[in-house]
């Protein structure tokens, strides 16, 4: 059984490389009854809306910080995440503001959480020396 | 030795000096849905089957979770504790480790939740050790046979349906026929020996446990004993992992060269649990709901217990599973597939029970697949007798129901089985010393008991053995030696029998 992903990859594919949006979408049905999944279609054309943009190699990036973070510090992000991410074609940051981490940044992308503030420091070193 | 203020802050001031500042990636997913003990989530796409997932709030764990079922688009997460504290929307956070629990000697004498915790008032458990829940079971090479006996302390099993050290005895009845109160006696009679118990209660009424406690306490076994307790209150995903956390608390000392006794009362409720369980994962039922792998729910659980041979320390782990019959229907579902999977199996019967018959066992339907290679050789020689003189008697007694006019052997068979039933009844919370039981078991397959009435065998039978204390201390001795019930020493049971019950009689 293919996933909703899977499929929703396979209809941006088909848009990408097919002449038109008919035949696109012929190929994509013809392709979703031959597996049986015709019922599945609201939630694939649903994934597909919503996602669009990380089928289209657009990475998106919610980026956590106790301040606003200026422009500079954002480039800085985004070039870190071009490095590690390099099949990313484009990086669009979403910025939020949560006073309680104290200060630094929690970067989310994908399934990843990469968590560079303070207040996770302060708990790994209470951590540490509870453990002494 | 005094500490003052000044080095307390110094010896903080180096260990924040030395903390090295690391971050490291971590794999999260969102919540998409919660309820029901039930999470899922959505992304984690590099989770493992079985991998332990942790939901956090202002970064200290609330609770965390197993993920159980990896699905195309997303992940099933059972919740190991209260699942109203995750919200939708929150993090799971993958830990990259499987479900282990402490382990170790700090653990006897607790009483802790299935994931290791402190459920009584003795302070945290400050164990060294983990050991995974779920873990592979031994292999054929590491095993040998069982060979030596686990005493239970009741003369009707230990007689006719011995169990040996690595073995797994299946308890298997109605409601309220007796079922816990075996496995109880069964720990209280391992007091003075070197077998470590291990009670896991599964889906049980805490007042219920509170009253085993107790009795263990006041019997002076609860300090060598570890009590596993997952409520009825609990969610089902505790009662699913209580098993096979305190399995994993029992492989610890297996694993040491120790003998360990462990009850899992009971199966029935475990398998509930983990049908509730599969059923909210949308898993297909099967038959009677269960999920397809019902079977193997508790065939990994019970091949965890075993002899190992002295290369691999000649551990043990004795399992004695418990199973609630409905209607005593034996060839039902679970209770098939579990005695496929035991060694043997104790049957007791309400009908036993209300008859006055305790404990309520069906000698003739249980059975121990183990057999005398798990008894003392003084109680081989016994029980060899008194086995068919039980199904003697059996046979005989629905016959002489129905037949007024009986020949002589028949109603001496009859008075003898008559004894020898009476006799295999025994008080809770009052096991017996396997020497103790071989004494009286010998008169009474010997028919020295005949002159004796039927009402007054029990007193007879205290009585004996207080003589037997105070007289013959080195029979008993003798009895549990390896050269068993020699001919010199039967000649002196006989002398001691034939004179109590002399004087009995007067």
């Amino acid at each position: 059984m293919y996933s909703q992903l899977a499929y929703a990859q396979l209809l941006y594919w088909l848009s990408q490389h097919e002449s038109s949006a008919k035949i696109a979408v012929e190929k994509f049905l013809l392709f979703l009854k031959a597996n049986g999944d015709e019922k599945r279609l609201a939630a694939i054309v649903n994934f597909f809306t919503h996602n669009h943009q990380i089928l289209s190699g657009v990475l998106e990036s919610r980026v956590i910080s106790a301040n606003k973070l200026d422009k500079e510090t954002m480039t800085c992000i985004k070039n870190y995440l071009r490095r590690i991410i390099p099949s990313a074609k484009d990086i669009i940051l979403q910025p939020e503001i949560d006073t309680n981490l104290l200060g630094g940044v929690k970067i989310l992308y994908n399934d990843t959480l990469l968590d560079l503030t303070i207040k996770k420091q302060l708990t790994n070193l209470k951590n540490s020396l509870l453990k002494i | 030795m005094k500490i003052n203020k000044e080095e307390i802050l110094a010896e903080l001031k180096t260990q924040i000096d030395v903390f090295q500042n690391t971050f490291k990636q971590e794999h999260v997913g969102r919540v998409a849905e919660v309820g029901d003990g039930i999470v899922k989530v959505v992304g984690l796409d590099a989770i493992k089957m079985s991998e332990m997932v942790e939901f956090k709030k202002d970064e200290q764990v609330i609770v965390s979770g197993v993920a159980l079922n990896l699905l195309t688009d997303g992940v099933g997460i059972i919740v190991l504790g209260d699942s109203t504290l995750i919200k939708e929307g929150d993090l799971a956070y993958a830990t990259g480790k499987i479900l282990s629990v402490p382990v170790g000697n700090e653990l006897l004498g607790r009483v802790v939740n299935p994931l290791g915790e402190q459920l009584d008032d003795q302070g945290p458990i400050k164990a060294m050790t983990n050991y995974p829940v779920e873990k592979i079971a031994p292999g054929v090479v590491t095993r040998e046979s069982v060979k030596n006996p686990l005493q239970t302390g009741i003369k009707a099993i230990d007689s006719v349906i011995p169990i040996g050290r690595g073995q797994r005895e299946l308890i298997i009845g109605d409601r309220q026929t007796g079922k816990t109160a075996i496995a109880i006696d069964t720990i209280i009679n391992q007091k003075d020996t070197d077998v470590i118990p291990i009670y896991v209660a599964i889906g049980q009424k805490e007042s219920k446990v509170a009253k085993i406690i107790v009795e263990l306490k006041k019997h002076n076994v609860m300090d060598k004993t570890i009590v596993v307790l997952a409520g009825a209150s609990d969610p089902a995903a505790l009662s699913y992992i209580a098993p096979y956390a305190g399995c994993a608390m029992a492989e610890y000392f297996m694993d040491q060269g120790k003998d360990v006794l462990i009850v899992y009362d009971d199966l029935s409720k475990h398998a509930w649990a983990y049908r509730e369980i599969s059923l909210l994962l949308r898993r297909p039922p099967g038959r009677e709901a269960y999920p397809g792998d019902i079977f193997y729910l508790h065939s990994r659980l019970l091949e965890r217990s075993a002899k190992l041979s002295s290369d691999f320390g000649g551990g043990s782990i004795t399992a004695l599973p418990i199973i609630e019959t409905q209607a005593g229907d034996v060839s039902a579902y679970i209770p098939t597939n579990v005695i496929s999977i035991t060694d043997g199996q104790i049957y007791l019967e309400a009908d036993l029970f209300y008859q006055g018959v305790r404990p309520a066992l069906n000698v003739g339907l249980s059975v121990s697949r183990v057999g005398s290679a798990a008894q003392i050789k003084a109680m081989k020689q016994v029980a060899g007798k008194l086995r068919i003189d039980l199904a003697q008697f059996r046979e005989l007694e629905a016959f002489a129901q129905f037949s007024s006019d009986l020949d002589t052997e028949t109603k001496k068979r009859l008075e003898l089985g008559k004894r020898l039933s009476e006799l295999l009844k025994q008080d809770q919370y009052e096991p017996m010393p396997v020497t103790e039981q071989v004494a009286v078991l010998y008169a009474a397959v010997n028919g020295l008991l005949n002159e004796v009435p039927l009402e007054k065998i029990k007193l007879w039978e205290k009585g004996f053995i207080n003589y037997l204390k105070i007289n013959g201390q080195q029979i008993l001795i003798d009895l549990s030696k390896p050269t068993g019930l020699t001919a010199e020493l039967e000649e002196k049971l006989k002398q001691s029998v034939i004179e109590y019950s002399q004087s009995f009689k007067s």
